[in-house]
């Protein structure tokens, strides 16, 4: 029961090739977060999912059902938020949802339920008779939402689902995505805004230049237990008396250096054990050592040095 | 019910601009109709006669009936794909089980019923030409009918448009174009072609040039119902009008080619 995208490769029809051979398997329950910079590929890739794009390789099933390239098959298990959201004018949110009700095919009594369904879930009952194009951002995005969740489709692609919202606006609709996610709906969150991101997905992929990034030998997808981890190259924060003299004292082996006044982080790629030697280094050469800690990497570190590794190693 | 058409009826209901449309045709016919009345009845020397008179307000409807429809039919339609893409609400629609011919005909069936409408506010009009006389039931519904087809048709083209142009601004504009090329340049260059074609002293020709440029126009049913052209060849004038429905058919049905060739095309 999950969705597999197989060695995808999109070339637009002005020769820029989006996408080269992208491979991706999502689980139901699963939030899997894709991060990237812009023009990395990331919308390309939810709309080849969905069948908005078609590709020119590869193959996108689920459940073991071809989808490729077939828009209104892929909608059956597939739904997608778009970046940027179109909004109808002229149209209340109640139009909008009973619209795409009456799209899918649903009877009166079904887009009925399904409504008021989505309407409780997504709490718009106050914005009902309001009109789609007034609502805030914020608003808005759950009325499209609300939009996906009327095909109770078991994918979720969200592009850019917080962009544009303020911090309170955000948090709702991750809430609601997080609350989604509970429901055994395999969600893939495209996003800019990482620390929410990080709180948010399971999984993550960091693709730029249309292709997934190793950020480990060979593994170009990550888990957020690995960020608490440190990843392969766990580092740990030592607090002390003379942080210029600790990072003189402890390089290159460690390769320290002062990451906050009074603090150094260090290399330990041997965990404890390299923590422990850097503290005897250290206490042998007369530093006080005040407090030592595992230091979390998060999101935004990971992704910068895997973005900077893979332009050194082209530049290479 | 078609779910585009649904929507399109409950989006248009609530459009100003739809309804003011609307108040301008009403306005325009009953000024216009009423001017021809009132110029008919001053200027008469002799006392009216009822038949003429009504001949005259019925014919003077039609003719306006037409040339509004023609010139409203494409505004009422070359927006309406192209509105979704200025809008970017066509991934939510391709992100559906819908297929392109059902946004096609939903959308068609929106135009459509427009221009049934509008054409139903002139009804009373046309019923007091009726009352007068001049001309017969038959006719002046055959002359409504034959205007109301060839909006249709208008409106199918222009949707065609609003199908293949990005912008709606662009469909509006060729489908003005398309409106004026087909009602002005292509019987000036029929007649320019027919007065030629005198000079060869080739009738074939001068058969060709009249299929192309002239037969298909879209007044030209009308005017053969309306004049005397009717009685003097009623087989050779149906044949030409039938022609004309057909050559209008045909770019009607291209129309909505390109309107679902322009839908598809936003996977690509």
């Amino acid at each position: 029961m999950s969705l597999v995208v197989s060695a995808i490769h999109k070339t637009y029809p002005n020769g820029i090739k989006a996408l080269k051979g992208v491979d991706l398997s999502i689980e139901p329950g699963e939030v899997f977060g894709l991060v990237g910079p812009n023009g990395a590929g990331k919308s390309t890739l939810l709309k080849v999912i969905s069948g908005l794009l078609r590709a020119e390789s590869g193959a996108i099933r689920y459940n073991a059902e071809d989808i490729t390239g077939q828009p209104a098959r892929a909608a059956r298990f597939i739904g997608l938020m778009p970046d940027p959201l179109g909004v109808y004018t002229d149209i209340t949110t109640w139009d909008y949802l009973e619209f795409f009700g009456r799209v899918l095919g649903l009877t009166e009594e079904e887009r009925k339920t399904r409504i008021a369904d989505v309407v409780q879930e997504l709490e718009l009952g106050a914005w009902l008779n309001e009109e789609v194009e007034t609502l805030s951002a914020g608003w808005q995005r759950r009325a499209a939402l609300g939009r996906i969740l009327l095909a109770k489709t078991p994918v979720l692609l969200l592009d850019e689902p917080a962009a544009g919202l303020d911090i309170s606006a955000r948090k709702e609709l991750l809430d609601i995505v997080r609350r989604l996610a509970s429901q055994d709906r395999s969600i893939v969150v495209s996003s800019h805004i990482l620390p929410e991101l990080q709180d948010l997905a399971d999984r993550f992929g960091i693709l730029d230049d249309g292709e997934w990034k190793n950020v480990t030998e060979g593994q170009p997808f990550f888990q957020r237990a690995d960020l608490d981890r440190g990843l392969a190259t766990p580092f740990a924060e030592i607090k002390c008396s003379d942080p210029a003299a600790a990072c003189r004292a402890l390089s290159p082996d460690h390769q320290a250096e002062e990451s906050a006044p009074g603090v150094i982080r260090i290399l330990t790629p041997q965990g404890k054990d390299s923590v422990a030697a850097a503290v005897r280094d250290l206490c042998g050469q007369g530093i006080d050592v005040y407090e030592v800690r595992p230091a979390r990497r998060d999101l935004g570190d990971v992704v910068l040095q895997v973005l900077d590794d893979n332009e050194g190693g082209d530049r290479k | 019910m078609n779910p585009f058409f649904w929507l399109e009826i409950r989006i248009r209901a609530r459009e100003k601009r739809l309804w003011i449309i609307a108040l301008f045709f009403l306005l325009s016919v009953f000024l216009f109709g009423g001017g021809i009345l009132a110029i008919a009845v001053l200027s008469s020397s002799s006392d009216v006669v009822p038949g003429a008179l009504g001949l005259g307000i019925s014919s003077t409807v039609l003719f306006w009936h037409g040339a509004l429809m023609i010139v409203l039919a494409p505004l009422a339609s070359a927006g309406r794909i192209a509105q979704e893409r200025e809008q970017r609400t066509l991934p939510a629609l391709i992100n559906t089980p819908v297929n392109t011919w059902s946004i096609v005909r939903g959308k068609l069936w929106g135009s459509w019923t427009f221009i049934l409408w509008l054409s139903a506010l002139i009804l009373p009009f046309l019923s007091i030409g009726l009352v007068w006389g001049g001309i017969e039931f038959w006719r002046m519904a055959a002359c409504m009918a034959l205007n109301i087809l060839v909006s249709l048709m208008f409106a199918t083209v222009a949707l065609g448009f609003s199908g293949l142009f990005g912008r709606s601004l662009t469909a509006y504009l060729v489908s003005g174009t398309f409106m004026i090329a087909w009602m002005v340049l292509l019987p000036i260059l029929g007649s320019i072609g027919l007065a030629l074609s005198d000079i060869v002293e080739w009738e074939g020709l001068q058969t060709f040039i009249s299929y192309l440029c002239l037969f298909n126009h879209p007044f030209f049913p009308i005017v053969m119902l309306v004049s005397e052209a009717y009685e003097l060849e009623p087989a050779l004038t149906t044949f030409r009008i039938a022609y004309a429905i057909a050559v209008w058919c045909v770019v009607g049905g291209i129309g909505l080619l390109l309107a679902n060739r322009g839908l598809k095309r936003e996977v690509y």
